[in-house]
């Protein structure tokens, strides 16, 4: 390990005043220590989070606002010492001595501390009060201290780390706004360096010599708390523990996991469908709007069928997805989170991933996106690399209407049979993660997992409020990112599946004319059918002969031997982007109409049933079923997933590498199904 | 064993996850408490209890309290 000399690097770093660049305040502190909270609670909603370009690292930046004076505040990864262990810390280091590209040096530092840990909090600040930056320490937690019996004086720490020392409980508020006017004496007047402080034998390292740099920062930490510090002397047996001999056991706590799993996934899939059908309703209704506002055909129809049809078709997600990042930001603030990690650990490491990867994993079953965004918990880059490229094999909400037209279209009437196939379906997609993830620590992610160090913090009744903040925040991103990427998309897809046009075939002519004929005389309710029909008749002729109609033909010999026919084949190119999709195209394709399959998807799944050939022969035999449902348990088709890919991981070479090893996956895995099932006599 | 109490002797072979355990409070000189064992097991240490792997564990050498060192 290298000498730690970097106090003396940046203390010769001479810092250009520019009145024009705000005061930049870093946040600094252990993790679990209150650090969002207190950023929450000084910024509110006027914070950004991103990530530092080029790594998967979470950079929290917002505005302070005091007596009229703004600052900017930068939220550093939490850390427990300047000696970076994790590529987190590493940043955040680099963030304190000036060396991070694009983010400026910092003015001041508030670190916080957990009053009810001190003696371990303060090794970092002993590290901090080494630079010539001015320190306020934030004492966090005092309300969790006072319960525990531990008085600390707020007035002989500072003197001892000769910085203000300002009181406060991030999650209630109490001591933000004294801890506001102290950094508001910076503002006012830009603070003079403060006198730094010197730990004896703390300067080099080793590891056998007698003075172990980290021992004697700790000595020193001690014995400051021991002076600032009153314990009672029976320690009083804590909740946490009490809770964790069951939560940390290696039975009952998988079990109690997955009772807790089981209840987040059942809220999510109870809860979204409110909201859900309301979103549904609500792009139907716009859509309805549209169409009376709009004259021009074309343009209509790009509004309807391409816009809202599109983007509508994803957001009606939102509700699934916000709920699953409430309830895991409430998961996490409650500390119940590393112990899931903790336990699950075991068992992870036989695939050769963390335990901390079970989570995000067993989240992509509601929505891969929160699941990849979730990998954050994950330290090691290589490890979380790895769970971001396999998470979207896991079955998602968005397959589950593919699974069941062709749950119907195999088995109609049989409920136990469907309900093999949706486990089976499932099965699949977890089987297929894990063999996966496998493969990629073995060939091109290789490295031993890193052996697990986490920390149990006290559980703690989760903040709601934080827990809000943080979804609204992700909800965010996602609807910008997939939002903007997805509109782009549908409107090519349509552009694609519209022109060029064509005329309408003769019989759906023919219907028109006899459906006038009907009204003239009267009969609406005739007329009206013919002309559904037609209109279907219509879209199918379209279809078939626009560019995506070509491209399906086009890709045809591709697909055969999967079973597949240029039909279904238009179906996989439009569901690229999203992949229920299909549903609908498949509904157009085979003339049944788009509308009438939402209204009524029994009748599409009978038409579809009995769809067949040019030369007779059924088109959804069982065999042509099964691989087309294989086909979709693992391909990559969501667009929005890789868009969240890149942004996690800074560059568009993994959310390639899934599309190409996830379509390569289906494509192999649908052939065997299909010649295998054909050479048992299958049909 | 667990619920027992032990000083840090010395650490062997140090590389990052063990930089990171040291910056919790385990290097020599500090007193720790095995709360749970197993793999992963829990350690106590100045009053917060961390999940760590055996095979990092087994690296922290101890001289438990009350043997002669």
């Amino acid at each position: 390990m290298p000498c730690f000399d970097v106090v003396a690097d940046r203390n010769t770093r001479t810092q250009k005043v520019s009145p024009a660049k705000p005061f930049c305040v870093a946040l600094a502190g252990n993790p679990n220590a209150g650090k969002t909270a207190l950023f929450n609670a000084l910024t509110g909603l006027r914070s950004r989070t991103g990530n530092f370009p080029g790594t998967t690292v979470e950079h929290r930046t917002g505005r302070l606002r005091i007596d009229g004076r703004l600052a900017d505040i930068v939220d550093l990864p939490g850390m427990y010492s300047l000696h970076a262990a994790t590529p987190e810390e590493g940043i955040a280091r680099d963030i304190i001595l000036g060396k991070q590209p694009g983010v400026s040096t910092p003015d001041g530092v508030v670190v916080i501390v957990d009053a009810d840990n001190l003696e371990r909090n303060l090794f970092l600040v002993s590290q901090l009060r080494e630079f010539d930056v001015p320190v306020i320490v934030a004492l966090n937690m005092i309300d969790v201290a006072e319960r525990h019996g531990i008085h600390v004086d707020e007035k002989k720490l500072g003197s001892e780390l000769k910085c203000p020392v300002v009181s406060i409980v991030a999650t209630s508020g109490r001591g933000v706004e004294t801890l506001k006017e102290t950094i508001g004496d910076w503002l006012r007047a830009k603070p003079s360096p403060a006198p730094t402080l010197t730990i004896p034998d703390a300067g080099c390292t080793c590891s056998k010599a007698v003075a172990c740099p980290f021992q004697s920062r700790f000595s020193w930490s001690e014995s400051v708390a021991s002076r600032c510090v009153q314990s009672p002397l029976v320690a009083p047996s804590r909740w946490t523990e009490k809770i964790d001999r069951f939560m940390t056991h290696p039975v009952i706590g998988v079990a109690a996991f997955l009772a807790v799993m089981l209840g987040v996934f059942y809220l999510i899939f109870s809860i979204a469908t409110v909201p859900m059908a309301l979103i549904d309703a609500l792009f139907a209704n716009a859509g309805g709007w549209v169409s009376r506002v709009i004259s021009n055909a074309t343009l209509q129809s790009l509004v309807v069928d391409g816009i809202i049809a599109g983007v509508g078709g994803i957001l009606v997600f939102l509700p699934q997805i916000c709920i699953l990042f409430l309830f895991l930001a409430l998961l996490e603030d409650s500390g119940y989170l590393s112990r899931a990690a903790f336990v699950m650990d075991r068992l992870m490491r036989r695939i050769g991933l963390p335990g901390s990867a079970f989570v995000p994993l067993l989240s992509a079953h509601a929505c891969a996106i929160p699941a990849i965004m979730a990998t954050r918990v994950i330290k090691d880059p290589r490890d979380r690399l790895v769970t971001i490229l396999v998470a979207p094999l896991m079955t998602c909400s968005a397959r589950i209407p593919v699974y069941a037209m062709v749950t119907a279209l195999l088995f109609p009437h049989s409920p136990g049979m469907a309900a093999l196939v949706f486990t089976g379906a499932y099965a699949l997609g977890i089987l297929a993660a894990l063999g996966m993830a496998y493969v990629f620590k073995k060939t091109i992610l290789p490295g031993e997992t890193r052996p697990l160090v986490m920390e149990l913090p006290g559980y703690k009744i989760p903040s709601l409020r934080t827990a809000l903040l943080q979804t609204f925040d992700r909800a965010a991103v996602f609807v910008r990112q997939a939002g903007t990427i997805i509109l782009v998309f549908s409107i090519v897809l349509w552009a694609l599946a519209t022109y060029p046009r064509s005329e309408a075939p003769a019989e759906a002519i023919a219907q028109r004319q006899q459906a006038a004929e009907l009204m003239a005389e009267g009969d609406d309710e005739t007329a009206n059918m013919l002309l559904v029909d037609a209109a279907s008749m219509e879209a199918q002729h379209s279809l078939s002969r626009s560019v995506a109609g070509r491209i399906g033909k086009f890709i045809e010999p591709i697909v055969r031997p999967l079973g597949f026919d240029w039909q279904i084949g238009i179906g996989l190119f439009t569901s690229f982007a999203a992949r229920e999709v299909i549903v609908s195209t498949l509904a157009v394709v085979y003339g049944v109409g788009a509308d009438s399959a939402d209204e009524n998807a029994d009748g599409l799944y009978d038409t579809l049933r009995n769809a067949t050939r040019q030369d007779g022969s059924l088109v959804f035999t069982a065999a042509t079923s099964l691989s087309l449902l294989v086909f979709y348990i693992l391909a990559m088709q969501c667009l929005p997933t890789q868009a969240v890919t890149k942004r996690e991981t800074g560059t568009w070479k993994w959310a390639i590498l899934q599309l190409v090893y996830m379509t390569a996956l289906a494509y192999i895995a649908a052939f065997v199904t299909y010649q295998g099932l054909q050479a048992m006599g299958i049909a | 064993m667990p619920h027992q109490c032990a000083v840090v002797d010395h650490i062997e072979a140090e590389d990052e996850e063990m930089t990171r355990l040291m910056s919790m409070g385990v290097c020599a000189g500090r007193t720790i408490e095995m709360i749970k064992s197993g793999d992963p097991l829990i350690l106590k240490v100045f009053g917060s209890r961390v999940g760590v792997s055996a095979r990092l564990a087994h690296r922290v050498l101890v001289t438990p309290h009350g043997a002669e060192s």
